[in-house]
């Protein structure tokens, strides 16, 4: 595992150049930046409820939103590592995107984080629904326990009335597309990742009530023909494996290796499914 | 007839005969002669006046007059060749299937009673000195005592075979002609006409029966495909042909599996339209065998309800298309493919996918060994499927011998090779190169060391050719040209000019294409886009894109356009995959034609084997029948008589030898159906075929003659160019035409001169 990490962190110093010149950006007449690359990243922004510490809340010296943590670095890290470590071309450009936004199609796979406190419009349900319904797979990340569960479970059921969630086994194929994942990670932001303490975030930093946040996994809708649509990974923080990847040996070897086996395992399932 | 009152003697005489002169020039030509000359010597006297022009007209007349007295002196006749009295036969020939017993024209008298009347009078009158025999054809060809025999009761009618026939079987002496009477229908068999020229025999048709039938609607034609996949919409083709009056009318349209109804709609038919072609589309159900009855609600008044339904049998079963697509990189084209044939039963895609530089996914296999080595590693592996797809991989994936093979797969196996566009595809991928790049139907040298595959907006658009195509059919009809508004592509691969025999189906247009901070390229000419061409057995294509999936990403979830646009492509070119074993039958008449082929794992000819197929009758009875390999050929057949009408199945029973194993995908033919003979028949195609009988005529050097008007049939039958002739010599001197010139001569003559005043 040691001489995994140095591998992988030795990859990222020597492409992140090249890769990062690989990227054109096309843009129509007036100027209007164009998905045209093979994989883009592509973030979705959304409205939260509430005020301080639910909608929004103060770290590393300014105001988050909910639906940009982690944005933009653990896009741009997760992109190299793509380029790097399989045969998908990323854009290093991460994309940033309302479900509404006309151009929502050219991304095929949709990132979603932190969205205990989501509240979607009727045109983004509307949006979310036909998109889906098109083919398109919506990643969800970094929520915690079950306040958070039921606020994604609500949005969710206004999308697609009637589905039910399943817990993905750990024989499904999502956990062996590239890599065979044996159990599935918890990972915690980089601030309550400890030596020697468990894996699970402090329930303060959550929606109350949270209940029992120790156990992650994938949760997804499936279409009729038992395609994922739609995943949620649940008491775990993927996205923050990749953004602190250089935060520490430590915090990458125990970490962020698993969040990129976890995350190009999603990537290269939606890109064939 | 006038001319036959003024040279007395018809055309087909002068036609055929020599002119001459029975008497000789002896003493009293010359005399008369001597004295003519005298007489215009005193004459010309008395004109001796007239200036030179006019005597020159005179003498010029006399001369011309004297010439005919000393021609008719000379005694002057026609020598023909006529048939020699009594020595010949000319055979008459009717028609005795059921469509003689429609009416013949607008009176209450059938066509059949009109014959009869003719051969009883003027064809018996016409034959003149030789022997009439009498004839009758429907399915077969029969001799006929008295016209009583003849009744308008056959089933079909095989006119051309018919003919031949009695042309150069008929032994009971020299045929001289045959006169065939006959409303022209022709339902059975097929004689080329070449044959039926070569016998020499001229044949006359007679026509009978009216060119249209008033009120009349009649389902020409109804085309079903042979085999259709369970639960699937299947176009039946039809061709109606109608004679209503004034007015259009609604015709009810019923498609029928037995007594339920499939599909039904309405059409309405234009007096000034007679000939409707349209398509109606059914649920082809469960599998098995269906009879599929088409039917038209027969209007009051109808005169040949009998005409208006028609069946064709449809086996209605799985046909799989078994298809190996390669991909050198996840991305969303490859997704987007699976998805669109995922919604297609009988498309099995077989997937090999290269996720990371030293990892593969594989989807779609049928077992755990299946293409765990990449690409195929034996011909008979590769052979397993109908058609490849090749993405975005480098051509240094396959081997030499794996690159023969795929050249191979298309021309001896008759697969289908797709190949895609791709940061690795293509000339950037190293194929140009390559054997298969032989067989691509563009050129896909890259023209430098730049990777030639690039984003940008391209518009799709459909060619002329495209529009004609089953791979652009993703509309409904009418509207092919308003489907292909679609969202743009988002990458384009530049390929090199078409091959010759290569159909451009689809071309790129690009529109708008930034190359700089303030520098934007616009427009420019349309590029080939989706190139096909046929290859060896098989088909070849290249896609020069892999962001079709746009077709589906920004579009309404209902709409089909881009899994419709996928699964015709798949299916087009995975359909020309050759079978391994096949088996086909046709009726003709009463026989069935069997013929199986086999070929062994690699797609080589099996002959060294005997096959032994099994046939059913319609009463359920089966036999089986041995095959012996057909001379020349490597294939076995035969051909089989049967005599009860109604659906004969066939089935391959036994493979001595070296059998060839089914395999997984589109299942080999091994059984096939036949109808043999139609019930019906005789109600189609029932109107006067005037085409039909005039040619027969000219081919064989007869005449097409109406019932109401045979008054040149003696004379056609007696200078007949067939048979016994004898040779004659028609005195000619007595003709009116010689008279009335000699008469003409001289009154101009005189004339002239009594106006210029010399007489």
């Amino acid at each position: 595992m040691r001489m995994t990490a140095r591998l992988l962190l030795a990859g990222a110093v020597v492409l992140a150049g090249p890769m990062a010149a690989q990227d054109i950006e096309y843009a129509d007449e007036d100027g209007i930046q164009l998905n045209r690359n093979e994989l883009w990243l592509t973030r979705i922004q959304y409205d939260s409820v509430g005020g301080q510490r639910q909608a929004y809340y103060y770290y590393d010296g300014r105001w988050w939103e909910r639906w940009e943590t982690d944005f933009p670095q653990a896009e741009q890290n997760f992109a190299k590592r793509l380029n790097e470590l399989t045969a998908v071309t990323a854009s290093l450009v991460p994309l940033r995107r309302r479900l509404t936004d006309p151009d929502l199609g050219d991304s095929p796979l949709i990132f979603m984080s932190d969205v205990g406190y989501m509240q979607l419009s009727r045109p983004e349900i509307d949006a979310l629904r036909t998109y889906l319904a098109n083919g398109g797979f919506l990643w969800v990340d970094d929520f915690w326990g079950d306040a958070e569960w039921a606020s994604l479970e609500r949005a969710m059921a206004d999308v697609l009335p009637g589905k039910r969630w399943i817990t993905l086994p750990i024989e499904h194929p999502i956990f062996h597309t590239v890599f065979d994942i044996e159990v599935m990670p918890q990972i915690p932001a980089r601030d309550y990742a400890r030596w020697g303490q468990g894996t699970t975030e402090p329930s303060f930093e959550h929606r109350p009530p949270t209940g029992n946040m120790s156990t992650p996994s994938i949760r997804a809708y499936t279409d009729e023909d038992g395609r994922l649509m739609v995943i949620a990974t649940h008491n775990t923080d993927i996205a923050d494996g990749w953004e602190r990847e250089s935060y520490g040996e430590w915090y990458f070897e125990n970490f962020s290796t698993k969040s990129y086996r976890v995350g190009i395992n999603v990537i290269v399932y939606a890109l064939s499914h | 007839m006038w001319f036959e009152w003024l040279f007395k003697y018809p055309r087909q005489a002068y036609a055929q005969g020599e002119m001459a002169f029975a008497g000789d020039f002896g003493v009293l030509w010359w005399a008369a002669a001597a004295v003519l000359l005298t007489l215009g010597i005193v004459f010309g006297r008395r004109v001796a006046r007239f200036s030179m022009l006019r005597r020159a007209t005179v003498y010029l007349l006399q001369i011309a007059a004297v010439a005919v007295l000393l021609t008719l002196i000379a005694e002057p006749v026609l020598e023909v060749t006529r048939l020699a009295p009594g020595a010949n036969t000319v055979a008459v020939l009717v028609d005795s299937s059921q469509s003689m017993a429609l009416p013949a024209e607008t009176d209450e008298k059938t066509r059949m009673d009109v014959a009869k009347r003719l051969i009883g009078d003027e064809i018996q009158a016409a034959s003149g000195g030789s022997r009439v025999a009498l004839f009758h054809f429907d399915d077969a060809l029969r001799q006929a005592d008295t016209v009583a025999e003849l009744q308008p009761d056959g089933d079909r009618s095989r006119l051309l075979e018919s003919l031949t026939r009695l042309a150069t079987h008929y032994d009971q002496g020299a045929l001289a002609a045959v006169i065939v009477v006959t409303d022209g229908a022709h339902n059975g068999g097929s004689v080329g006409w070449e044959t039926l020229a070569e016998t020499g025999i001229p044949v006359h048709s007679i026509g009978i029966g009216a060119a249209v039938i008033p009120g009349d609607v009649e389902l020409a034609e109804l085309v079903l495909p042979s085999r259709a996949s369970p639960h699937t919409q299947v176009a039946a083709r039809l061709v109606i042909r109608h004679s209503l009056p004034d007015a259009s009318e609604e015709i009810r349209l019923r498609v029928l599996d037995g007594e339920s109804v499939l599909a039904a709609e309405s059409i309405s038919l234009d007096p000034s339209s007679p000939t409707v072609a349209t398509d109606i589309v059914f649920p082809s159900g469960d599998a098995g065998l269906k009879e599929v009855t088409v039917v038209l609600e027969a209007a009051p008044g109808d005169p040949l309800p009998g005409n208006n339904a028609q069946s064709a049998l449809l086996d209605v079963d799985r046909d799989r298309y078994r298809v190996l697509y390669l991909e050198g990189e996840p991305r969303w084209e490859f997704k987007f493919i699976r998805r669109a044939t995922a919604e297609d039963d009988d498309i099995e895609l077989v997937t090999w996918l290269r996720t990371t530089p030293r990892k593969t996914y594989r989807q779609g296999t049928s077992d755990p060994d299946e293409l765990a080595g990449g690409f195929p590693e034996s011909l008979e592996a590769l052979y397993r499927y109908n058609m490849v797809i090749i993405g975005s991989l480098p051509a240094t994936s396959l081997n030499d011998e794996q690159h023969d093979w795929l050249a191979r797969f298309v021309a001896e196996r008759g697969g289908g090779l797709l190949a895609l566009a791709g940061r690795h595809a293509l000339d950037n991928g190293g194929w140009d190169v390559k054997p298969v790049a032989q067989a691509l139907p563009v050129s896909i040298a890259r023209p430098g060391k730049f990777v030639s595959y690039r984003r940008g907006n391209y518009e799709v658009i459909p060619t002329d050719d495209g529009l004609r195509s089953v791979l652009t059919d993703i509309g409904s009809a009418g509207a092919r040209e308003e489907a292909w508004k679609l969202p743009m592509l988002a990458d384009y691969q530049p390929l090199g000019a078409p091959k010759p025999g290569a159909t451009v189906i689809l071309e790129a247009l690009e529109r708008v294409r930034r190359v700089g901070p303030d520098v934007v390229v616009r427009g420019g000419p349309a590029k080939p886009l989706l190139v096909t061409q046929p290859y060896g057995y098989g088909r070849t294509a290249v896609l020069a894109t892999a962001s079709t999936w746009r077709w589906r990403m920004r579009t309404p979830p209902e709409d089909t356009r881009h899994s419709l646009f996928w699964r015709h492509l798949i299916r087009h070119f995975a359909g020309s995959a050759l079978p391994r074993r096949s088996l086909s039958l046709a009726a003709d008449g009463d026989a069935l034609d069997v013929r199986v082929a086999l070929k062994n794992p690699r797609f080589e000819p099996l002959t060294d084997t005997a096959v032994t197929v099994q046939v059913t009758a319609p009463d359920g009875e089966s036999f089986d029948v041995a095959l012996p390999r057909i001379a020349g050929e490597s294939a076995f057949g035969e051909t089989l008589p049967v005599a009860t009408p109604g659906i004969y199945r066939v089935e391959m029973a036994g493979i001595a030898g070296p059998a060839p194993m089914a395999e997984g995908g589109r299942p080999d033919a091994l059984a096939a159906l036949a109808r043999v003979g139609e019930t019906n028949l005789e109600q189609f195609g029932a109107t006067l075929n005037e085409p039909l009988l005039r040619r027969l005529a000219e081919t064989t050097g007869g005449a097409y003659w109406r019932p109401d008007d045979l008054s040149g049939l003696a004379d056609a039958l007696a200078f007949s160019s067939a048979g016994i002739h004898e040779r004659q010599q028609l005195p000619l001197w007595n003709a009116p035409f010689l008279f009335l010139l000699l008469v003409l001569l001289k009154c101009t003559e005189w004339s002239l001169r009594r106006y210029w005043g010399g007489i």
